[in-house]
């Protein structure tokens, strides 16, 4: 394989701006696609091409093989990134591609085929000697599965097989609750991803999601660039992470990211990875799952390691194997990210839109914003409800929690409900500062997470400066008899 | 004149223009000056203590960036009030776009006030909407897997006897 010179990047939003960034670092044309919904969105205007893709409904469009692989012709397209989400994890896509001669930044179908369905992974996972929770398959007969359940023990947690983000997992406290929630699962899994299939393992209580970052070749060749701490959750979607996890024996450290490079390894899996863990509180830790293609949250890791992890999947799509070694990775300091959602979180984090009607973005050492949205840009219901990522590199933890806090306070982002202040609570919350984390920590903490009330001065301050901004109780404010209207002494 | 703030209402009152700005705010006085700021920002003199800020209004509604937090303040007027009466009522509106996902609440059937009436989802997240009264529901106005727009009418309660 040779060099690519032209990368379509079949995203929106911030993943997408992120991917074209390092493009045009690389000097490889960009062509980004878009929904005519997202016609203002920076993506479009960031790439040196952007062509539409038609269809009513927007997601569709951004899913729509057909389309993008003539667009690729088209434009002289040498590889395909698929960002993470819509076709990222599509065997079918990555085939249709090899088919028209187009590289996919991204592992093979085979891979992904193996990786990307739950049972399948840990079934390959406990072959390879990684440690898998104890779990059973729940078919559509009934029968057995009480038997089953109880040999398991309870509490149980069922999910669906072809699952992720919390779609059709249920918590099963005992017996009684059983059938029913197995049910309500089947029903969400079909719903959601088509395939009704779920399963069932034991509960953890107060676990770590613990995943570890891997690179491989394709010949079987892999390394790892540390773990990452994604406890922090809020409805089964994380919105803080960060490298290294704090409060981690390095023992326990260096066996899950040997756990995750060896499981990579056997599956002589190509491009970046990850693979996720649950820890449990005694240290015991479970594979999860594996995402076969850029995480969310990767650039903490390539804040500490201080590497472009697109450019490594460029560079290995490319043909030219792994960009370092294992031994030339050397992690420095600490980095955090954090989420930035369309959603209030004073009403259980229900998703918000709106207008962007005011952006500025945070500034400061060691801070670094992926951002997806400008001013002007309308945010709809048709698209996932992160706007945006601020993450901080500091020389230890704390250090990356007060810059990114700070960050945080100083952006603003006016217009449509956001999380920004919550998240800046979490940074500064004792517990979170203290690194103790687990899964359950939003939900235990919401009540010292909850928005302080606003002080009879602030509420005051607040009221004035909104009596100000608008037009007409703006005149009322100011509206002075002569001749001392005509000093404009309030004026700007 | 008034401001709605999350609920709160903010009544301001004008007690002096001269020598600056003096504005009583539900009881609190406060003196202030305007300050000269860049586009988007606000900059205000309290009481010697400069106090900056980010603002962007749009229609009746003022967003605000102050002290680290985003506030909307609402002017308030007739359109609230029409607001406020709906929730009497208990009739439940789309706050945005969505799908319905199950229907839990059925016609004639009394509710509690917190009863789930129905689980929609919007933007990939599903949401539970339940009773704001007790009451006697009239009528569901979407079936399950229905899509619908923002404000349109899903739920209504029948008038009290």
């Amino acid at each position: 394989m040779s060099a690519f010179r032209t990368v379509l990047v079949a995203n929106r939003g911030e993943i997408a701006c992120r991917v074209i960034r390092t493009l045009k670092r690389l000097n490889i044309r960009s062509v980004a696609v878009y929904h005519h919904e997202d016609r203002a969105a920076p993506h479009v205007a960031l790439a040196d091409i952007a062509v539409p893709l038609q269809g009513a409904v927007p997601t569709a469009a951004y899913l729509d093989t057909a389309q993008i692989i003539a667009v690729c012709k088209a434009q002289n397209v040498d590889a395909v990134h698929p960002g993470y989400g819509f076709l990222s994890e599509n065997a079918g896509f990555v085939a249709a591609l090899n088919d028209a001669g187009i590289a996919f930044i991204g592992p093979d179908a085979e891979s992904m085929h193996l990786m990307g369905d739950k049972i399948r992974s840990r079934d390959f996972a406990r072959a390879n000697g990684v440690p898998v929770a104890p779990s059973i398959e729940i078919g559509v007969d009934a029968a057995g599965l009480a038997e089953a359940a109880k040999a398991l023990g309870y509490p149980l947690l069922i999910k669906a097989s072809a699952g992720g983000g919390g779609k059709g997992m249920k918590v099963v406290r005992n017996a009684a609750e059983l059938a029913e929630a197995a049910s309500a699962a089947r029903g969400e899994a079909q719903r959601y991803f088509g395939d009704g299939r779920i399963y069932a393992e034991r509960l953890i209580e107060r676990p770590r999601h613990i995943e570890v970052q891997v690179l491989g070749d394709g010949q079987g060749n892999v390394l790892h660039l540390g773990e990452r701490e994604c406890s922090l959750q809020r409805r089964y979607q994380k919105i803080v992470e960060e490298a290294p996890a704090p409060n981690l024996p390095e023992n326990l450290r260096d066996a899950i990211c040997e756990a995750g490079r060896r499981l990579a390894a056997a599956a002589r899996y190509r491009n970046a990875g990850t693979v996720e863990f649950i820890l449990a509180p005694d240290g015991a830790f479970y594979f999860l799952e594996m995402n076969t293609r850029l995480q969310v949250e990767h650039p903490v890791t390539e804040m500490v390691y201080g590497v472009d992890l697109v450019e490594c999947q460029i560079r290995i799509a490319e043909g030219a194997g792994l960009p370092f070694a294992q031994a030339d990775l050397h992690r420095q300091g600490h980095a955090i990210e954090v989420r930035l959602c369309a959603e209030e979180p004073e009403r259980d984090f229900r998703p918000a839109i709106g207008k962007v009607g005011l952006l500025r973005e945070p500034q400061g050492l060691g801070l670094r914003f992926d951002g997806g949205i400008r001013e002007g840009q309308m945010i709809t219901p048709a698209f996932d409800s992160m706007l945006a990522k601020v993450i901080a590199h500091g020389a230890h933890r704390n250090e990356a929690a007060m810059r990114l806090r700070q960050g945080l306070l100083d952006m603003a982002l006016l217009g449509v409900s956001n999380n920004s202040d919550y998240l800046a609570r979490i940074l500064a919350h004792p517990e979170f500062l203290a690194g103790k984390l687990h899964t359950g920590f939003l939900v235990e903490q919401a009540e010292s997470l909850q928005v302080p009330p606003l002080n009879a001065e602030a509420l005051a301050i607040a009221s004035a400066a909104a009596a100000l901004g608008q037009a007409d109780t703006r005149r009322l404010l100011l509206d002075v008899p002569e001749p001392h209207a005509s000093i404009g002494f309030w004026r700007n | 004149m008034r401001f709605d703030l999350d609920g709160t209402a903010c009544d301001i009152a004008v007690m002096a223009r001269r020598p600056e700005l003096a504005l009583v705010v539900n009881g609190h006085g406060v003196r202030l000056s305007e300050l000269p700021a860049e586009q988007g920002a606000f900059r205000l003199n309290v009481g010697g203590q400069e106090i900056r800020g980010w603002r962007w209004v749009q229609g009746d509604e003022v967003h605000l960036r102050l002290n680290g937090r985003s506030l909307v303040l609402r002017r308030h007027d007739i359109r609230n009030e029409q607001a406020d009466g709906n929730a009497a009522s208990g009739n439940l509106h789309a706050e945005m776009p969505g799908t319905v996902v199950a229907l839990h609440a059925l016609p004639g059937r009394e509710v509690e006030a917190g009863d789930k009436l129905l689980t929609i989802e919007s933007m990939k997240l599903q949401t539970t909407l339940t009773a704001s009264r007790p009451g006697r529901i009239a009528a569901l106005h979407v079936a399950e897997n229905a899509s619908f727009e923002r404000g349109a009418l899903l739920v209504s309660f029948a008038e009290p006897e």
